[in-house]
């Protein structure tokens, strides 16, 4: 009877409210999730060979001056991420941000994991550390993006997430609408540590949605391993 | 299908329009509706075991077509019955009339308006019985309106009343307010007058009232709490506008002060609307969240505060959809569904239309949803044009250009959306379309919001400390006090409002057309090349132009000559357009008890846009011909008033005659033989009163006269000339033969004589005469010899206001009241 009751008001929400899909809104199918089985296709990987670094794909095998890398110093001992920011990744992405859809966050963190194991599996993380965003921000969109995604990743990896460690002291602008000179000074003293405890002498994952200049990811690092912090790695879900 | 909401919705309205056309007996729509629902669960049925992908609801569209005409169908028949019912017993002077209250009751100053269904009704004479499918509106007035307001009827109870059932009186005039057609569109087509507490009672018992009738009885109660804090804490002048405005009772303003509401496009203020509701379902959520509910629990409590709202607001269309609207919002945080802005207003529209399908004639419905849609649809293109979206996080914008963006530039977009959306509406519904509407709201509407706020503070704190509400009260009378001053130096400017005639159906298709087209091109996304963007951008704007251009030569140019027979009850108003684009307005008449000037004559020329009168011609001394004019004269620019006798006999005259001489305005005394100047291609003779004999014949045969030829057309306008004055005329030799003749004296026995049809002949003979009158106009002897000479008669209480249009060969007669 309740079986039946709850079919029948999810036909009734289906009807008038179909579930449509986080990156291309088209309607779902019965047993897609938030983002649909074509967009999901869609993604692209970042293609091989990477910087050892930074991540950035394409990059010719024994290059060493990688000019993706953030400006030196670089204070990450390596970031990667899992597909390429373009096409139904940035709008899935852009869709959990600015369209305020938390239940797409999820979503993305499971491909995380699945890279997390197949590429990374010779790391053993002590923590993970979703990068903070400013409390007015926060508040105003109601959610931090990368610590929806990372909840989901500590959940299926059983790491302990800590995001209260790292706070944002500095409300800065969009890293993507600045010039490269004033990226880095952008996000200076952008990040603080609130206790230094949980990650001395760990190794950290810092979680991000999008890499997109790597000073964030960097900025945020170099306060980690100041505070203590062994080793950092970055894992994003999508990079340009 | 994306949004089958939308489509759901745009499909049943259809049905509702073409179900005013068409028939479909009910069984077949039974039988198709069997059909499709079956065919439907088995498919989904098939679906589920299968494990396919369950069918989207194409075919449920056919069947909401079929919903929508059968609505239709059955609202159209219901009216149809119970006019001719209504009309059957109207000339019963008692009735017993037994209903069921259908909403609550509306105090009023002066009366109490309760709204009846399911109505049975008896003939006290045979006692013949039937029954009334659509409602009855029962006034209360004076001992009865204090008797039934001590009672509190609640929704269900059943009372009776005795008196005279019958349509609601109203003047049939173009583009004026019809109280018939409002009240049908309310599905209510009987009206019933109660002035004495024994002429009705309370027939259920208090005990027999359902929980739900309990409840809603306890929010009647409490709003009547309110308003009367409100008129202790901020006086009753304040206390009307802070009731219209929370409260959505919406009397509130006298008529001269709405107009000045309208003018600047605030009059929305005044109904309780979305925007209110939005504002108590954003305060009541932010409330909640602060007291530390979490997220769900405050979104479900909100959902109930909602449903309170609405309730204490009796329903309106608006708060039910603006509450159905965020009832999804909050529905979605709870089940995790994105939901789009435009599913959830068709959703809202869904339902009200399926429950109430009449609401989508209505006007606040319309203006509702309407603005909505716009808002939904142009902000996101209007963002694309002026300024910022793309430049939001653009470097150098500094933390002001953040903040003026989110309350100056945001509410302007939103603003000039509305504008746009319901450009064709406002002209329909109010004649006036608003210039200074933007920054009008933008001043005004947070000082609203801020009365809002403050009146839900008095109501609430008031209960406990009343020294706090006074204080708050004192407030409420400043902030009031200041949205008059403000809206009263924006309204006095000459630029505030354009009239505006309403759009023929046509002209709304266009307009709603290029504005979609301009918003798709210019919202147009993707690699468009910048030549092929800029050519569709150009050639929308030459379709901008063409229309704003084509807008006022269609409306005003070609249309010869026009002449309209007001309906001003017992008395004549004769409004003539002529071709060169002057004007003249013979006579405005009144009874004693209302300014026909004031209440038809101003806002008809109004309407259509008109400032300047040419001439007005006051044809004799009567109330009944020059009441209203004295109104037209303080109001219109008027060029020159035209008179047939000088000789101050009445009272009126005398103060007509002040109202000339304070103003200025040039007069002239006509006499036979006189033609009036300055009207191009139309000869405009007088032919009465003889000049010699003024001041000799009486007052009514002093009657100015005119004859008023358009190439091959002629119309006659006798005044309230009789026989003495009609003989001479006939035999002054001047040429009579008229195509059109306003009968003299509002078809009295003294005039139109025999001998003076055979010279005039007309085909059309118009009666300008109020219904019921005490004269027994028309005289049963005239129309018979209207009738010998063959002449096709109309009647201003029965057809209306008659407008006779003509091109100087054919003439074109079109009347206004209603056919039932």
């Amino acid at each position: 009877m309740l079986r039946t009751c709850t079919w029948l008001f999810k036909g009734f929400i289906d009807f008038f409210f179909p579930p449509l899909c986080a990156a291309c809104g088209e309607r779902l199918g019965e047993d897609e999730e938030v983002v649909c089985d074509t967009c999901r296709q869609s993604f692209t990987r970042v293609p091989k060979p990477l910087c050892l670094r930074c991540g950035a794909g394409g990059v010719k095998a024994k290059q060493k001056d990688c000019k993706a890398c953030p400006e030196k110093p670089v204070f990450f001992d390596l970031a990667r991420a899992v597909v390429l920011f373009r096409g139904s990744a940035r709008e899935a992405i852009h869709t959990l941000k600015y369209k305020t859809r938390p239940e797409v966050g999820p979503v993305l963190g499971r491909p995380m994991f699945l890279y997390l194991k197949r590429e990374l599996g010779d790391e053993t993380f002590d923590a993970i550390i979703p990068v903070p965003l400013h409390s007015s921000r926060e508040r105003k969109r109601g959610f931090n993006q990368a610590e929806l995604v990372a909840e989901e990743m500590a959940r299926l990896a059983h790491i302990p997430l800590i995001p209260e460690v790292l706070v944002r002291i500095k409300s800065t602008k969009q890293q993507t609408q600045l010039p490269p000179e004033k990226r880095r000074q952008n996000v200076a003293g952008a990040f603080a540590l609130r206790i230094a405890e949980p990650i001395l002498g760990k190794t950290i994952l810092l979680i991000d949605d999008v890499y997109t200049t790597g000073n964030t990811v960097n900025e945020a690092s170099r306060v980690l391993k100041e505070g203590g912090a062994s080793r950092v790695c970055v894992l994003t879900f999508a990079r340009v | 299908m994306k949004r089958p909401a939308v489509i759901a919705t745009l499909v049943l309205i259809a049905g509702l329009v073409l179900g005013r056309f068409i028939f479909i007996p009910p069984v077949i729509v039974f039988v198709a509706l069997g059909i499709i629902v079956g065919g439907e669960a088995w498919l989904l049925f098939r679906a589920r075991k299968s494990g396919q992908v369950p069918p989207s609801g194409e075919l449920l569209m056919v069947a909401f077509l079929l919903i929508g005409v059968f609505l239709q169908n059955g609202i159209e028949r219901e009216n149809a019955h119970d006019v001719a019912m209504v009309q059957a017993v109207q000339d019963i002077e008692r009735v017993e009339l037994e209903g069921v209250v259908a909403g609550e009751p509306d105090e009023r100053e002066r009366n109490t308006r309760i709204v009846l269904k399911s109505c049975r009704v008896k003939t006290a004479l045979d006692e013949e019985e039937f029954e009334l499918a659509t409602r009855v509106l029962v006034v209360f007035t004076g001992r009865a309106k204090e008797v039934v307001d001590e009672l509190v009827v609640a929704r269900g109870d059943r009372i009776r009343v005795w008196g005279r059932l019958r349509q609601a009186p109203y003047l049939a005039n173009p583009t004026l307010f019809n109280y018939r057609a409002f009240l049908r569109q309310r599905g209510i087509c009987g009206l019933v007058r109660c002035y004495y507490p024994v002429n009705f009672e309370a027939v259920s018992k208090p005990d027999e009232r359902s929980i739900v009738a309990w409840a809603l009885r306890g929010i009647f109660l409490y709003k009547r709490e309110c308003v009367a804090l409100f008129e202790r804490a901020a006086g009753k002048e304040t206390a009307r506008v802070m009731e219209a405005m929370t409260l959505g009772r919406s009397h509130g303003l006298e008529a001269k002060e709405r107009e000045r509401f309208v003018r600047t496009g605030l009059v929305h203020l005044f109904a309780v609307s979305g925007l209110h509701t939005g504002l108590v379902v954003l305060l009541l959520f932010i409330v909640l969240r602060l007291a530390g509910l979490r997220l769900q629990a405050s979104a479900i409590a909100t959902i109930v505060g909602v449903c309170f709202y609405a309730a204490l607001t009796g329903f309106r269309p608006t708060v039910v959809r603006a509450g159905i609207m965020a009832s999804c919002f909050l529905g979605s945080f709870l089940l995790k569904r994105q939901v789009e802005a435009i599913s959830t207003l068709a959703f809202a529209a869904f339902w009200v239309l399926l429950f109430n399908a009449r609401a989508v004639g209505q006007a606040d419905f319309q203006l509702s949803y309407v603005s909505v849609l716009s808002i939904i649809l142009l902000k996101p293109v209007l963002e694309e044009i002026l300024f910022f979206k793309q430049k939001r996080d653009q470097i150098g914008v500094k933390q002001w250009m953040y903040v003026g963006n989110r309350y100056v530039l945001n509410p302007i977009h939103i603003l000039i959306c509305v504008q746009l959306g319901l450009l064709p509406l406002l002209a329909h519904y109010y004649h006036t379309y608003s210039l200074v509407a933007v920054v009008a709201n933008l001043i005004v509407v947070p000082l609203g919001f801020l009365v809002i706020i403050l009146s839900l503070l008095i109501s609430t704190v008031g209960m406990v400390a009343f020294g706090v509400a006074q204080l708050l009260g004192y407030a409420t009378v400043g902030v009031v006090a200041l949205i008059r001053w403000v809206n009263d130096a924006l309204a006095s400017l000459s630029f505030a409002a354009l009239h505006l005639r309403s759009f023929p159906w046509w002209l709304v298709g266009a307009y709603y057309l290029v504005l979609a087209w301009g918003s798709y091109v210019i919202a147009q996304k993707g690699p468009i090349a910048a030549a092929k963007r800029k050519a569709r951008f150009l050639l929308t704007l030459g379709f901008v132009v063409a229309l704003l251009v084509w807008f006022p030569v269609l409306q005003y140019a070609g249309r010869g000559l026009v002449v309209y027979f007001l309906n001003v009850g017992q008395g004549d108003s004769i409004y003539i357009e002529f071709p060169g684009g002057e004007n003249m307005l013979v006579d405005g008449g009144s009874d004693f008890s209302v300014d026909m000037g004031e209440f038809v004559v101003q806002p008809f020329l109004r309407n259509r846009g008109v400032d300047e009168l040419s001439v007005v011609v006051a044809t004799h001394g009567d109330q009944d011909h020059i009441g209203g004019l004295g109104t037209v004269l303080e109001n219109f620019f008027v060029g020159l008033v035209v008179e047939g006798s000088s000789e101050v006999e009445t009272a009126k005259f005398q103060e007509f005659e002040g109202t000339i001489e304070r103003l200025g305005i040039p007069r002239h005394l006509v006499g036979r033989g006189d033609r009036l100047a300055g009207i191009s291609g139309v000869e405009v003779m007088v032919l009465n009163p003889d000049a010699k004999m003024r001041g000799h014949l009486g007052r009514n045969n002093d009657s100015v006269v005119l004859r008023v030829r358009y190439k091959d057309a002629t119309i006659l306008l006798t005044g309230d000339a009789e026989a003495i004055a009609e003989r001479g005329m006939v035999e002054s030799g001047l040429e009579l033969r008229s195509d059109v003749l306003k009968a003299g004296h509002h078809g009295s026995k003294s005039s139109s004589s025999e001998f003076f049809l055979k010279a005039v002949e007309p085909r059309i003979v118009v009666i300008s005469v109020g219904a019921r009158n005490r004269y027994g106009h028309p005289a049963a002897e005239v129309l018979e010899r209207f009738q010998a000479i063959g002449a096709r008669v109309y009647r201003t209480d029965r057809d209306g206001a008659i407008v006779v249009r003509t091109n100087g060969r054919r003439l074109l007669v079109s009347i206004t009241a209603d056919q039932n």
